[in-house]
Parts: C-alpha cells; sequence; structure tokens
C-alpha cells in the first residue's frame, strides 16, 4: 500500500460519499485485476506468483460529474489517479505505478445518440465495443472499428490509444472516426472539443486528447462517424513467392485507390506458422494475403477484380473466396489463449509504421538486427502487414522467446532491453515508437527519444494542463505525481 | 467431481483472457473487473499453485456469480469454466470457508414427499426450489392437454445443492429422487425444466448416483412440442404475441453443440441455431412455433443466453444480483419489442414474474400459454 492508513480511510470515506458504497472497492480481492492487461510484464509477475502494482482504491463513477469530482479529491489529496476502460491495453497503460484510485469508467456505458442524418454517434467513454456495435447494429449502422480488443475495450479505450481495428485501411484508425470529445480535465473542468474535427479555428484540441491515455485528461464522451452496413462484404485470399511482391500489391491497391477494407500480408514465418495453427490453412512458403472490399455490390465487385489484377501482375496465387472467408469469421480466434501467445513464452508486438519507401529496409533490418542480437535466446521474429494507408503501411512485427529467463529481475531486464533495440531500430529506419497499441508504461521511457527537442510540446501542455502529474503518472514519458 | 488443480490448464488460459467480457452476467451489472472470468480464474489460478490463500472477499466473489458457463458457451477454447468454478465452490465449501447465506441456501430444501404410483412422474426439482409446488400440477395439467397423463412429485433434486458446492447434501437430495422414481414405480420422468433435466442426466451421474434401469428422462418442452407438432388442437390464448424465448443457464449445460466462432462476432444477425444447438433449445421453441408465437431473435439466446438470476443459486444468496439481473432480461426483452418474455424454466418464470410489474413485458411458463 502507498497510501497511509489513515489517510487511505479518510480518503474512502470521501469516495464513498461521493459516489455511494457499491461505486468503491477497497478489497485486494477485487483489486488485484486491476493490476493486470495484456502487457507482457505484470502477467509475468502473476505468472510467476507476484503481485502487480495495485491501486489503493478503485472508483466506479456512473455520471461525468462524478468522474470531475473524483478528480478534484485526487488533486486534493494529490494521488495519482489511473483511468480504466477494458483493461485490454498491451502496454500497461493502466497500471498504477505508484498506486492511488484507479477510474474504472465502465458505468459511463450509454449510447447517447444515434444520426441518421450525419451518420454519427454519441456514446459515453465506458460503453464496451462489442456492446457499442450490437446498438448500432440495431439502428442499422456499424462503428467499422473492429479491433482484437472489440469484445473486451471500450469507446474511451479505442482513443485514448489511437487503436486500430482490422479494417482501418479503407475506414481508418480511432482518431480518423472520431468528430469530438467530452473530457474531464486534470482540475475537474469538464469540456468538449470543437464539434466536428475539420476546421480552421485554430488548430484544435482534439488530437491532443486522442491519444493521450489519460494523460491530459479523461475522455467520458465521444461522437464517432459511423457507417450503414454494407451491402456487401467480399474476401479473397492469396499467396505471394515472397514478401516484398506481396508489400508491392498491397501499395499499388492503395496508391490505385482501390479502397480495401483489409490488405493483411504475412511473411514466410508467419504464414507458415500463425496462418496455419490459427486459421488450418497449410502453406509452407510464401506469403499469404487476405484482401477484402465491401460495401454496394458492384462497385465492391470492380475493385475486387482491380485488385486480384495488380496482384496476378505480381506473381500472387488466387486462393479464392472460402480461406479469406475462413479468415473474417475466424479473425478474433487469434486472441484466445492456447492459439494467442502465451506464457512461459516472452512475446512483444512491436508495431511500427513507416512510409512505402522504407518498409522492406525496416523489417529486414529489424528482423536480423533481433534475432542475431538475441540469437542465444533463439529469438523469433514474425510480423504481417494489416494497416495500410495511401503513403505507407503498419508493421505488426512480434518478437517470441520460448525459454526466457525464470527469474522474474532477468526476464524483465531483457524484455525491455529487446523492446530498446527493437523501438530505436524502427525510429532508425524511419519509423514510429508505435502504430495502433499506444505508449503506456512500456514505451514510456522511449517517448522523449521518438520526439527529440519536439517533446518539450508534450511536457509543457502536461505541465499547464496537470501541474502535479495526477493523471496516469508514469506514462508517456512524465514522471510521478508531484 | 475432478479438483481445482485438474483444471489448470483452463485456469492457465483464461486468467489473462478478457474476451468473455460482453457475455459476462454479473460483471455487465456492476461492472467490477473483479467479477469477470479473468478475475475468477486469476484467483483460483493462485489458489491452486499454493501463491494465495482463500480470502473471505475471494469467496464472496465465486458465489456472486452464476456458474460463469456462459463464458464457457462465449470461448472458442471450450474451456470447462462452468467445471472449474463447480469444482472451485465444492473445495470451498467443504473447507468450511462458504458464506452463511449460501450454507442457509442449501438448508432451506423442501422435503422430499411420499412416492405415490405413477407410470409417468412429473418431476418437480425446479418447482420445488422456487418454493412453489403448484407449479408442478401446472405441469401436470399441460402435459394432460396433450395427451400423456402424469402425476406430479415435488423434491429437491440437488443441483441447488450441488451448484452452491454441498456435494454431501446434493448426494443425500439425489438419492432421495432416485428412491422417489423407484417407488413411484415410473418408468418415465418428466423434467419440470431444464436444471431439473441437468440434475437427473449429468449431476445425478456425476454424485455416482444411479436412477432405476429402464427409466426414461425427458423434459417437459420436449413432451408438450412433440404432441403440439404432430398437429394436437391445443392453441394458446396469447398466439399471435411477439415472444422473447429465455433458456435458463441449465439448458446451455445441456447444449450438444456450443455456439459457433461467427456467432460471438460482433454483428452478429442469425440464425439463431449458431448460437448453440440441441433439443433442450429446439423443443420450446416447436413448442412456441406450434402455439402460433412470434418468435423474436436476440444473439443472447440459446447456449448465450444471458441469466435472470435464477440460476446456479445467485437468487438465494445474493438476491440483489439476482433482481438487477432478472431487471436487465426484462429490458432488454421490453426494448426487443417483445410482450411476452417465455421461459421453459419455472425457477426462472417465478423469479422474472417476481420483477416484472412495471417493466413493460408479461412473463410466462411455457407449460401455462397452453390452454383448451
Amino acid at each position: 500500500m502507498t497510501v497511509p492508513p489513515l489517510v487511505r480511510q479518510m480518503l474512502e470515506t470521501e469516495l464513498v460519499d461521493l459516489l455511494g458504497r457499491e461505486a468503491v472497492l477497497t478489497d485486494e480481492a477485487d483489486r488485484l485485476v486491476y493490476g493486470v492487461d495484456n502487457f507482457w510484464v505484470p502477467r509475468m509477475l502473476v505468472d510467476r506468483g507476484q503481485t502487480p502494482p495495485l491501486p489503493d482504491v478503485v472508483v466506479l463513477p456512473a455520471t461525468v460529474e462524478q468522474v470531475a469530482a473524483v478528480v478534484k479529491l485526487a488533486n486534493v489529496y494529490r494521488l495519482p489517479l489511473i483511468p480504466w476502460g477494458g483493461g485490454s491495453g498491451s502496454q500497461g497503460g493502466i497500471l498504477a505505478m505508484y498506486g492511488g484510485i484507479t477510474l474504472d469508467l465502465k458505468r459511463l456505458n450509454r449510447v447517447l445518440d444515434i444520426n441518421p442524418q450525419s451518420q454519427t454517434a454519441t456514446a459515453q467513454a465506458g460503453i464496451n465495443g462489442y456492446d457499442l456495435e450490437c446498438a448500432l447494429n440495431a439502428a442499422g449502422f456499424t462503428l467499422p472499428h473492429y479491433p482484437a480488443s472489440v469484445h473486451s475495450a471500450t469507446l474511451g479505450g479505442y482513443l485514448a490509444c489511437r487503436g486500430s481495428g482490422v479494417l482501418s485501411t479503407k475506414y481508418g484508425k480511432a482518431e480518423d472516426m472520431v468528430l469530438s470529445v467530452q473530457v474531464v480535465l486534470p482540475n475537474g473542468e469538464i469540456i468538449r472539443t470543437l464539434p466536428v474535427p475539420n476546421h480552421a479555428a485554430g488548430p484544435g484540441i482534439l488530437q491532443l486528447f486522442v491519444g493521450a491515455e489519460g494523460s491530459y485528461g479523461v475522455i467520458t464522451e465521444a461522437t464517432m462517424q459511423i457507417e450503414r452496413e454494407p451491402e456487401v462484404r467480399r474476401f479473397r485470399a492469396l499467396l505471394f513467392d515472397d514478401f516484398g511482391r506481396g508489400i508491392e500489391a498491397g501499395r499499388r491497391m492503395m496508391l490505385d485507390r482501390l479502397q480495401p477494407t483489409v490488405i493483411r500480408l504475412y511473411d514466410a514465418p508467419s504464414t507458415i506458422k500463425q496462418v496455419q495453427r490459427v486459421l488450418g490453412v497449410k502453406i509452407d512458403t510464401g506469403a499469404y494475403m487476405v484482401v477484402g472490399f465491401d460495401g454496394f455490390a458492384d462497385l465492391a465487385e470492380v475493385q475486387e477484380r482491380r485488385a486480384l489484377a495488380v496482384c496476378r501482375d505480381l506473381g500472387g496465387r488466387d486462393l479464392g473466396e472460402e480461406p479469406g472467408w475462413h479468415w473474417w469469421h475466424h479473425r478474433y480466434d487469434f486472441y484466445y489463449p492456447s492459439k494467442a501467445l502465451d506464457f512461459p513464452w516472452m512475446f512483444g508486438t512491436m508495431d511500427t509504421l513507416c512510409t512505402f519507401d522504407k518498409i522492406e529496409q525496416l523489417y529486414w533490418t529489424k528482423k536480423r538486427t533481433l534475432e542475431e542480437r538475441y540469437a542465444r535466446w533463439n529469438l523469433q521474429y514474425i510480423a504481417h502487414l494489416s494497416h495500410w494507408f495511401p503513403w505507407g503501411v503498419m508493421v505488426y512485427d512480434r518478437f517470441i522467446i520460448e525459454e526466457p529467463p525464470r527469474d522474474a529481475h532477468q526476464a524483465l531486464a531483457l524484455h525491455n532491453e529487446i523492446w530498446n533495440v527493437a523501438v530505436r531500430t524502427s525510429i532508425a529506419c524511419g519509423g514510429v515508437l508505435n502504430e495502433h497499441h499506444g505508449v503506456g508504461l512500456k514505451l514510456a521511457r522511449l517517448v522523449r527519444e521518438q520526439y527529440g527537442p519536439a517533446f518539450q510540446v508534450l511536457e509543457g501542455l502536461k505541465r499547464s494542463l496537470d501541474p502535479h502529474i495526477i493523471l496516469n503518472p508514469g506514462k508517456m514519458g512524465f514522471g510521478p505525481t508531484q | 467431481m475432478k479438483s481445482v488443480r485438474e483444471y489448470r490448464e483452463a485456469l492457465y488460459g483464461c486468467r489473462f483472457c478478457s474476451m468473455c467480457k460482453p457475455a459476462a452476467e454479473v460483471a455487465n451489472l456492476t461492472q467490477f473487473e473483479s467479477h469477470t472470468t479473468r478475475a475468477r480464474a486469476i484467483t483460483l489460478w493462485r489458489v491452486q499453485e499454493g501463491i494465495a490463500e482463500w480470502r473471505p472477499r475471494d469467496v464472496e466473489l465465486l458465489y456472486e456469480s452464476t456458474l460463469d458457463s456462459i463464458s464457457q458457451a462465449w470461448c472458442v477454447v471450450d474451456y470447462p469454466v462452468s467445471e472449474y468454478v463447480l469444482a472451485a465452490r465444492a473445495a470451498v465449501y467443504a473447507a468450511g470457508l462458504a458464506p452463511p447465506q449460501v450454507r442457509d441456501a442449501v438448508r432451506r430444501a423442501a422435503a422430499v414427499p411420499p412416492a405415490e404410483a405413477a407410470s409417468v412422474l412429473l418431476l418437480g426439482g425446479e418447482a420445488a426450489e422456487a418454493g412453489i409446488p403448484e407449479l408442478a400440477q401446472d405441469a401436470v395439467r399441460a402435459l394432460g392437454r396433450v395427451g400423456t397423463p402424469a402425476k406430479a412429485a415435488v423434491a429437491p433434486s440437488g443441483a441447488l445443492a450441488y451448484c452452491l458446492g454441498d456435494l454431501e447434501t446434493a448426494r443425500a437430495q439425489a438419492e432421495a429422487v432416485a428412491g422417489l422414481i423407484r417407488d413411484a414405480g415410473a418408468r418415465s420422468v418428466v423434467a419440470d425444466g431444464p436444471q431439473t433435466l441437468w440434475a437427473l442426466t449429468r449431476i445425478l451421474p456425476d454424485l455416482g448416483v444411479q436412477l432405476p434401469h429402464g427409466v426414461g428422462v425427458h423434459s417437459l418442452s420436449e413432451c408438450l412440442a412433440g404432441t403440439l407438432q404432430s398437429g394436437s388442437p391445443t392453441r394458446s390464448r396469447s398466439a399471435g404475441a411477439r415472444v422473447l424465448f429465455h433458456d435458463s443457464r441449465a439448458a446451455s449445460l445441456l447444449a450438444e453443440a456450443p455456439p459457433t466462432a461467427e456467432a460471438i462476432q460482433p454483428g452478429y444477425h442469425g440464425p439463431e441455431e449458431t448460437l448453440g444447438k440441441g433439443r433442450i433449445f429446439d423443443a420450446p421453441r416447436q413448442g412456441l412455433d406450434a402455439l402460433g408465437m412470434q418468435r423474436l431473435f436476440s444473439v443472447w439466446s440459446r447456449a448465450l443466453c444471458k441469466s435472470c438470476g435464477a440460476d446456479d443459486g445467485l437468487w438465494l444468496t445474493y438476491p440483489a444480483l439476482a433482481e438487477g439481473l432478472a431487471r436487465q432480461r426484462l429490458r432488454e426483452a421490453k426494448r426487443q419489442g417483445a410482450e411476452l418474455l417465455v421461459a421453459d424454466s419455472p425457477l426462472c418464470v417465478t423469479h422474472l414474474s417476481r420483477f416484472a410489474a412495471g417493466e413493460g413485458v408479461e412473463v410466462c411458463w411455457l407449460a401455462a400459454l397452453l390452454e383448451g
């Protein structure tokens, strides 16, 4: 426990007074799970019989006013306040590194408005992704943001980490779908960003909060662009002789503006290992690709035909519709235990993003650097490319060590060293710190390197908005609560 | 019943997996992360590995739930979630750590009546737990309307005690039920609802209790549906009503196939059969169809039906949570446009009915829909 017992009791009294007994959790049996997300480190600690950092208290406000009141109280006590959505992040963004109050936002879970004319939906930030999608479907719409975490993550979490869904290649990332947000600032003020994201009313503040992982404020509500459910979906699987030809095919599809919903291109090790293990498609070599289109039937058919012609030019072998649909129907299977990466392995997803001219060099440099430097640990590097832009593509690359050190301290040291090397290699090759998982605790120490002198902009904002570093301390390169 | 230790692989997988979160009924009511299957698996894993010991709040959390069979139905890996929760409850109960209200719930069981000779015996196990023995007579009347004369016997089947971990009481009740059937000389037993059917077909064998040789076990829904489909003149005054059918969690434990991977993806619109296969789901629906009801689709049905609070002892041990679940189910039914929420479990009907006033939807037992 980080807070003296009497202070903790006084705090608890005030929180119960504000929110009611049923919204305040103090027993360790309740708090334990709030120390675990999908980050390898807290899971490793639990796996090895240790307890990850826990908050002193967890609160579940039901209104934005209650959120604001808790934020103000955290300022009075100068205690850390850590926003919690679905607990599905992979970067340790929810870890209560210095104790304090975890602010579970899941009771803010109402859909407030669905506007068919503008095709927008406004919902509270704590709504579960699956529940939001079901509510939109009932009205004939969809939020085409289908991340692996959709069953667990919340709308606020999508935005806090700038997440990507599997159809991001056509519909964009979470930050591309958001029109505006309501935010509780670190001083407890409730604000709204401008009603639309595109304007010339100054630089805008929407994107300061989107991706800030709760460092600049707590997102409590968001208005998102939604879509009509498509008339058709089409999927197709292809096999290329090598990864490079697959990348070139994807590049041409994007530059030709064929609007694929998805291009998933697996490198050879992923093709052989993951595709077979999860999708049951047995392939011995090459680069496997799933490509998809949606919308009006006639348009999607033309787009697909053009895309297949591009692939054919590059030697891509058409495997037909069935394996493409199989991927769509089983796209979440990758994330269930026994199919997902799991203990006792050490693993991490190091997704990065760069322009097309740099992508092959980045992939091969990172693969060679990591596999050579950690040959002693038999490190395996696998990757697929799954979020494409008109100018570049994301590499969803992962490292796996099947027999890491047993000792937790040694394991953590090795884990962190690998991450340092991986991220620095990405940056040196023209990539970025991360594409869609966020920073969290995992990459906090590397944010300053990524931004260089520009970090003073982020730091200055933090100092101005949250001088005592109440919100999510220890993340984003900012220090502990002052 | 296996020990918790034998579920190590499942606990290992579940402890860091939150894929079943949309399904977790109690967690979706309270929003406490500690009510999720993942949290429960972390605790169970730590206890069985010897890393931690049961603390009072851990035990409460174990009982502030159903058996999490919906998480099992949701899981594409099909981890035996309900089995490890049952095993954990049995271990906790045997160690004397169960909360007082859990022990009280088991103690309140009704006495087993003397046997009356009957060729077809309607066993009112759920009716006994609901504390409304008259429900069994309703079931007998419904059977009579479709031409199956039966006599009713109302006795705890052992299911409640089994769910709460009191295996000793469960075994005693199971033996008493087996004795009742034997003494009645019944050739056929009709279970009044899915939980009673689960007890007769799964719990008794697990506890090493045998039914008399040659006795056939059927569900009430199956008996009613079979006759209605074959052209019985029986009709319902509610024909044409918009109906949402509510499956109990016990039905899920009798499923013949779990939901498909496709069915648990966001935006799934049907068909309903992919949400879990089995006679236990089909029979009541066939009955409703034969009565001319308009059935509504819900993704939360069949093996994925969310508990109304009347499952696995929750309504007796943590009634506030059970009430919350009942109100959620009633409101969801109303949102879907249902006029009637029909269930084939007397326990579910009794529990839901207690909270239906003012919720804008009527609750009805399948057997009570028949007339004439």
